[in-house]
């Protein structure tokens, strides 16, 4: 898995998630938004999916945890562009709920 | 029967986080050959498999010898996994495992595998751990499958000797499930388990079986008449068979039934894999010769050479088929001459009871007892020789014969030791040894001399029923003692004496008994008081054949029993 991060505003963080986000993952995604919400500043984090094929629980624990961490700075992590396996995974967990899912990165930072 | 396609793989040696990803490409590749798999199957499924993966994968953190494989099916109906590792046994309750809430960080993993799929358990068999996954597919198999058509264009005629599967009928489960995890690891298939026969024979309608390992008893159709079915349609696919009521009947109706092996339970992993893993083996050539000839196209003319080669190989095949019959015909002569060698009766000797029997294990093996008569004295002999089946029938024979021809002059010693440098270089050669018992009963005086080679399962039994076992501290025949230096003056064999008084009897028997009657000084004290309670000697090998035939023989059952009469009041 690979991650790539870009600041498009002030404040705001998008990160690639590319290729399959399981328990071998899911702990630099975690450390990432850490880092990214910590010691960049960017509160608003947006997880771009596209390119995320795969996720399992423990994928879902580290955008939960990015989520409280950005929630804490007064922020938010939004996902964008989740494809069907992530939608499907959401929707099991009722995690659709807290985490919002988004068509574009653009109207995830809006 | 629809040709339905099961299309199975095995991962070995998962799962440790880093596998995880091989998981996902062993899915991957199956979804790409399984067009036909619904996507919120696959989804669903491949959620389960990795969420169990990564909860073993944990564990396997902990476990320095960690091992684990994945077996993956997809059935035209379901899609099946199971992981078996051998990793701590794990207290887990699925039933109570819940959905955390959403904002919950860990703890879903389980959860989530039961929700995506119609069946989750984890069950401890033994030393390992054991997780099955069914997902029920929402869209099943259309029928013929592309899948199927693609299967068959990949199994070309120049196509490699790909592997297929071991099929083992079996309708105890959890016997089953031990030869599964036992040959899943070693014999580099998948292995699939069919608990009746008419599962066997639809799963060896659709897939590539290299070796089919049956129970000769099951409910409905036998194993026998399983296997009939079978060759019919797969002349020359290796059957295994096994049972835990074996009987000689039995092996030879097998053999019959053109059974390739024969296993008597309780079976270990030791025995079954490498005979296994041979006949897969030659199941797999098998089967790739005779694809080979089906598949050919004879347009043109290099073709239509390679079609004639591989028919002739086809014909070899079958003419093999035609020698499996043959020596499976010979094997059932064999054992009729090798009971044909024994004694029918025990000599007569005035003022004794003589007799004797041997109960086979299999067919044919290694025990032997006979008697040789003289004027006023009856020499008789029970050996065993190691191993089983025609090699150790061949030496059975040999050894047999030597005793016969020996001087006998001077005594069961000298005998003995004459016998063991006619046969020297035979043993060394077959890498065999023999243990034997060899007595001389004086008829008048009462006096049993005997020589002992290694067999030391003889007892003296009086009249009042006390008894004492006749200990031998000599080697068998065979084993290393310098005889070949031809140092005459130095006896090997130690020649002892004993007398019988009126009532006492001599009982010499294989090991086959000894471990019958549970193997330790129990057994000695069993055969004692099966000796003292007998009226006479019939009846002490009376006893000895009934407690053989009520159970699985896993050696030879040798008996010779020798009494002296009461003296006649006159």
């Amino acid at each position: 898995m690979i991650f790539d991060v870009e600041y498009p505003q002030e404040g705001a963080a998008v990160i690639t998630a590319n290729g399959r986000l399981n328990m071998v993952a899911a702990p630099r995604l975690r450390e990432l938004i850490s880092t990214t919400v910590k010691d960049k500043g960017c509160t608003r984090v947006v997880v771009d999916l596209a390119d995320t094929e795969f996720i399992d629980s423990s994928g879902l624990g580290a955008l939960i945890a990015g989520l409280k961490t950005a929630r804490t700075a007064g922020g938010d992590l939004r996902i964008a562009r989740p494809q069907e396996q992530i939608t499907t995974v959401l929707e099991l967990t009722n995690m659709h709920r807290v985490l919002r899912s988004y068509p574009s990165v653009a109207e995830s930072l809006g | 029967m629809t040709g339905t396609p099961v299309i199975e793989r095995t991962l070995r040696h998962c799962v440790r986080p880093a596998d995880l990803d091989r998981i996902h490409q062993l899915l991957s590749d199956l979804w790409s050959d399984e067009v036909a798999v619904d996507g919120q199957d696959r989804i669903g499924f491949e959620l389960a498999v990795i969420e169990v993966a990564g909860n073993i994968a944990e564990h396997s953190l902990q476990s320095p010898a960690f091992e684990c494989d994945l077996v993956v099916r997809i059935q035209p109906d379901q899609l099946e996994a199971e992981f078996n590792d051998t990793g701590e046994p794990l207290e887990i309750d699925l039933e109570a495992t819940e959905m955390p809430d959403e904002m919950a960080e860990n703890g879903r993993g389980l959860a989530i595998a039961k929700m995506a799929v119609d069946e989750l358990s984890y069950r401890r068999n033994g030393a390992v751990n054991t997780w099955r996954i069914r997902r029920k597919r929402r869209v099943p198999e259309p029928a013929p499958s592309v899948a199927n058509a693609r299967r068959t264009r990949a199994t070309g005629w120049n196509a490699p000797a790909t592997p297929g599967i071991v099929l083992v009928v079996e309708d105890d489960a959890d016997l089953g499930g031990f030869m599964r995890a036992a040959l899943e690891r070693k014999v580099d298939r998948p292995v699939r388990l069919a608990e009746n026969a008419l599962l066997a024979l639809q799963i060896l309608s659709v897939e590539a079986v290299d070796v089919v390992i049956t129970d000769i008893q099951m409910p409905g159709m036998t194993g026998l008449e399983m296997v009939s079915r079978i060759r019919q349609s797969h002349p020359a696919l290796p059957i295994v068979m096994m049972t835990a009521h074996a009987s000689v009947d039995y092996a030879i109706a097998a053999l019959r039934h053109q059974v390739d092996e024969f296993l008597v339970k309780p079976i270990s992993a030791a025995t079954l894999v490498p005979k296994v893993k041979e006949l897969a083996a030659r199941g797999a050539a098998a089967r790739q010769t005779a694809r080979a000839l089906a598949n050919v196209d004879p347009s043109t003319s290099a073709e239509a050479e390679v079609m004639r080669v591989e028919r002739e190989m086809l014909q070899d095949l079958s003419d093999a088929m035609g020698q499996r019959e043959s020596l499976s015909q010979q094997l059932e002569r064999a054992a009729q001459v090798q009971r044909d060698l024994l004694p029918r009766s025990a000599p007569l000797l005035a003022g004794w009871d003589l007799a004797g029997t041997c109960v086979p294990s299999f067919a044919i093996g290694g025990d032997f007892f006979d008697w040789y008569s003289t004027d006023d004295a009856v020499e008789f002999t029970v050996a065993d020789v190691m191993g089983k089946g025609i090699p150790a029938a061949l030496v059975t024979a040999t050894v047999r014969a030597v005793i016969r021809g020996v001087d006998r002059s001077a005594g069961p010693a000298a005998s003995l030791r004459s016998a063991a440098l006619s046969l020297a270089e035979d043993l060394s050669e077959t890498g065999t040894f023999v243990t034997m018992f060899l007595g001389r009963l004086d008829g008048t005086t009462g006096e049993l001399r005997y020589a002992d080679a290694g067999h030391g399962l003889s007892l003296h039994v009086r009249a009042d029923g006390r008894f004492s076992q006749l200990v031998g501290k000599d080697l068998p025949l065979g084993i290393e003692t310098g005889i070949e230096s031809g140092d005459a003056d130095t006896p090997t064999w130690a020649e002892n004496v004993l007398t019988l008084a009126p009532g006492d009897t001599v009982v010499s028997f294989s090991d086959g008994l000894f471990d019958l009657l549970g193997g330790d000084k129990q057994a000695i004290v069993e055969v004692a008081a099966i000796v003292s309670s007998a009226a006479d000697c019939a009846a002490i090998i009376q006893r000895v054949v009934e407690l053989a035939g009520q159970t699985t023989l896993i050696d030879d059952v040798t008996v010779v029993a020798v009494r002296r009469d009461y003296e006649e009041i006159s």
